[in-house]
């Protein structure tokens, strides 16, 4: 996978040795990269943030086990998905207990707003991804919120290239069934307008 | 219509990230940084006590094998006739009792 920093290896060697500043250069650096991906999974807000501050904490304390032979970048990912995943099961089971097993809470919420005139697109996009499986929503992250190639997804989800490709084509069927609707009621109110 | 709804969603997606990546706060670095020094201060304060814990505790035990060895040598000196049961206060009689415990 490509290095975001330059002389990554000697920045990360230096955070290794207690250099604080290269571990910020580190976190400067992987940032938007990790909000992406723990925000495509979670949605936005402040437990976004928490996971993300988790995810660097992680990486801090395994920099010694941390050997170079994937790229920061695939490592840092795969904590960011490990822990975003933790909460969605720590999610489900605080929804079980609550709602019970059925949790219509959000489907009602898509339902029931007018896409054309209160939602914008990024948030029909988020509220899209929340309702698709997810092993179908990380591999669309990486591949279409990350950029990353499907060799790279593979590589960061320890997954064979061929099952990336399928849950890509997969979830964005599944991702099209959901937004068709909206985007049809958005044309055919601009075209009405 | 399906490769269009396709390429919006691709749109979307791109959008939607844009959004996502500046959604964590702007001193994000900092505050990492320092919740990592507040934890290495705690690790280092639990190291700190753990140490002190483990000196006091060898010179408890230093402490402890002296008052033995004294009283050993004490119950040496004033015994009639020396036994290793009479030196560590076990007699005969004490065994009987222990042995009648169901533990035994």
């Amino acid at each position: 996978m490509r290095d975001i920093i330059k002389d990554e290896k000697k920045i990360i060697s230096q955070a290794r040795e207690g250099d604080k500043d290269a571990f910020k250069e580190l976190v400067e650096a992987y940032q938007p990269q990790v909000a992406r991906t723990i925000v495509g999974i979670l949605g936005p807000g402040p437990e976004a943030e928490d996971v993300g501050q988790e995810t660097f904490i992680k990486f801090y304390r395994s920099l010694s086990e941390f050997r170079g032979e994937s790229s920061a970048g695939t490592y840092i990912t795969r904590i960011a998905i490990n822990l975003s995943l933790n909460v969605l099961r720590k999610r489900k089971i605080s929804r079980k207990i609550f709602f019970g097993k059925k949790n219509t809470a959000q489907n009602q919420i898509i339902s029931q707003e007018n896409p054309g005139n209160t939602l914008e697109a990024e948030q029909l996009i988020n509220r899209g991804l929340q309702k698709i499986p997810q092993k179908f929503r990380t591999v669309l992250i990486l591949r279409y919120m990350n950029e990353h190639s499907v060799t790279e997804t593979a590589e960061i989800l320890s997954l064979p290239q061929g099952t990336v490709m399928s849950r890509v084509s997969r979830g964005m069927e599944k991702l099209k069934e959901i937004l068709e609707p909206f985007y049809k009621d958005k044309n055919k109110g601009s075209e009405e307008r | 219509m399906r490769k269009k709804t396709n390429e919006r969603i691709q749109h979307h997606l791109k959008l939607f990230s844009k959004r996502a990546e500046s959604s964590f706060s702007p001193y994000f670095a900092k505050k990492v940084l320092n919740k990592i020094d507040d934890m290495e201060k705690k690790e280092k304060k639990m190291i700190d006590f753990h140490r002190s814990l483990k000196a006091v505790f060898r010179k408890i035990a230093l402490v402890g094998a002296l008052v033995l060895l004294i009283l050993l040598s004490y119950n040496i000196k004033i015994g009639d006739n020396f036994s290793e049961e009479e030196a560590v206060f076990a007699s005969e009689a004490v065994y009987k009792e222990l042995n009648k415990l169901p533990l035994f």
